[in-house]
């Protein structure tokens, strides 16, 4: 009886599992591809997957997530900086943002798909575009308190374009950095 | 369905892997754990932080228990703030401690999963794969019965097995999928990118397209047959060495050193849970 419980707890999550990857696998397709025409297996996954306990259950255990490892595409990444002024309005500083510590970074960092989001959602989506808004204002206000409201702050926001291997060959060495967004922060 | 009940129900004669996965998994936890902490107000408080949490908060079920919840909801009591983010500090490192001692294995950590899910929630913005690795490393140390002889070790070893594979297949395909996996522009990106080495400058092998594109679909492959080739006892030990090779390359090239060092905890866990013989030397450690 036991023996038959735990190969049947197996099975299940064995099932979780396959789910979740069918899931993220079918979400990164249509994305990436801007296939905005769902088949039947994407729409029973969907189906599956807004069961309740199963989310609490999969957020509880991790297992809610996808295992792409930078698959399908390699996505855009951001850079943040910022300068600071005086109250001549004279330039003092620039920099890149940076918490304190590495790990602390690069866990900044996976915040960039709130970025990536804002270039690919519907230029008409207000609520979102003011969200944007209102995360900046929060960055800046932080730097704002790092540097004990000496200064005021202009924080940048760039599309980080690397050049194409293609591009690369035919003598392209250079990054551009894409202004998307600007936020200029005083209290 | 009985030849898979038999494959899912074998003996077990020895359980070096999974005191292997449990010590190195508590260590791992620990040191991610402490690699965080100089930036833990700034990525995890309610209002010090990079994000006040009025922002997060709209995006976080309401099932979902967190360190914000938790230090408002004691905030209520006049507890304050800096206690609690201290007190939930003292306790995550102290249950990594009694979970590597492998006291109480599965209370254990069962009770760090609880913690670890509470730290990784409160920020939807600031968690990444190796948070999602670790829960679910820890929610098989809370499932795996840590005596011998309990009937549920062989079929959760299993469940183990099969998760892997079934992640790596994934992986593999996934990238098959996007076009640039087969022309070297992913690899060519992913090892350009912001977050990626400042230390070793590996720009010339933009000069080298076709090693690129080998590299790129290598890794696909490589990640795409694991389940094909793992199970054999003749390429089994190859395989899991070069997707190890290729997670030390993903940690020095793209500077994901926790991510790559839970990805090998995995593969070398995989790699001995072949080995439950009673021969195996390492048995009793």
């Amino acid at each position: 009886m036991k023996k038959q419980l735990y190969f049947t707890i197996s099975l299940v999550v064995i099932f979780i599992v396959l789910l979740s990857s069918i899931k993220t696998t079918l979400d990164s397709y249509h994305s990436y591809y801007k296939d905005t025409k769902k088949g039947q297996l994407s729409a029973a996954c969907d189906n599956i997957y807004s069961f309740k306990p199963l989310r609490v259950f999969t957020s509880y255990t991790g297992l809610e997530t996808g295992y792409g490892f930078f698959g399908t595409n390699v996505s855009s990444d951001f850079a943040l900086s910022y300068e600071l002024y005086d109250s001549s309005k004279k330039k003092i500083a620039r920099h890149n943002f940076k918490l304190d510590s590495n790990e602390g970074s690069l866990r900044f960092m996976s915040m960039n798909r709130l970025f990536l989001e804002r270039l690919t959602e519907s230029s008409d989506n207000e609520l979102f575009k003011k969200y944007i808004e209102i995360v900046m204002t929060e960055i800046s206000k932080y730097i704002y308190k790092k540097y004990n409201g000496k200064y005021s702050v202009n924080l940048k926001v760039y599309l980080y374009n690397f050049p194409s291997l293609k591009d690369y060959a035919n003598g392209k060495v250079q990054t551009e950095l894409f202004l998307l967004d600007e936020m200029n922060y005083k209290r | 369905m009985n030849k898979l009940y038999n494959f899912f129900n074998t003996e077990q004669k020895n359980l070096f892997w999974l005191k292997f996965f449990r010590i190195s998994i508590s260590i791992f936890i620990i040191i991610h754990f402490a690699a965080v902490l100089p930036d833990f107000n700034n990525l995890y408080s309610v209002n010090d932080g990079v994000l006040s949490y009025n922002v997060v908060d709209v995006y976080i079920p309401q099932y979902i228990i967190n360190l914000p919840k938790i230090i408002l909801y004691l905030k209520s009591f006049g507890i304050d703030s800096a206690i609690t983010i201290l007190g939930f500090k003292i306790i995550f490192v102290l249950l990594a401690f009694i979970l590597m001692s492998g006291y109480y294995q599965n209370f254990a950590a069962l009770l760090l999963l609880l913690m670890q899910i509470i730290l990784s929630k409160s920020n939807i913005y600031f968690s990444y794969g190796a948070d999602f690795f670790t829960s679910m490393s820890l929610f098989y140390l809370t499932l795996i019965p840590s005596n011998i002889n309990s009937v549920g070790i062989s079929p959760l070893k299993r469940l183990f097995q099969f998760h892997v594979c079934i992640a790596y297949f994934f992986a593999g395909f996934d990238k098959l999928l996007g076009i640039n996996w087969w022309n070297g522009e992913s690899i060519w990106k992913a090892i350009n990118l912001p977050f990626a080495t400042s230390t070793y400058d590996i720009s010339f092998l933009g000069n080298y397209p076709i090693l690129l594109t080998s590299i790129g679909l290598g890794s696909a492959l490589l990640e795409l047959l694991y389940p094909f080739f793992v199970w054999n006892k003749k390429t089994s030990n190859f395989w899991i060495s070069a997707i190890i090779v290729m997670h030390i390359g993903i940690a020095f090239i793209l500077n994901l050193y926790f991510f790559s060092a839970i990805m090998i905890i995995w593969n070398l866990t995989f790699k001995f849970s072949f080995n439950n013989e009673k021969s195996y030397s390492l048995v009793n450690v």
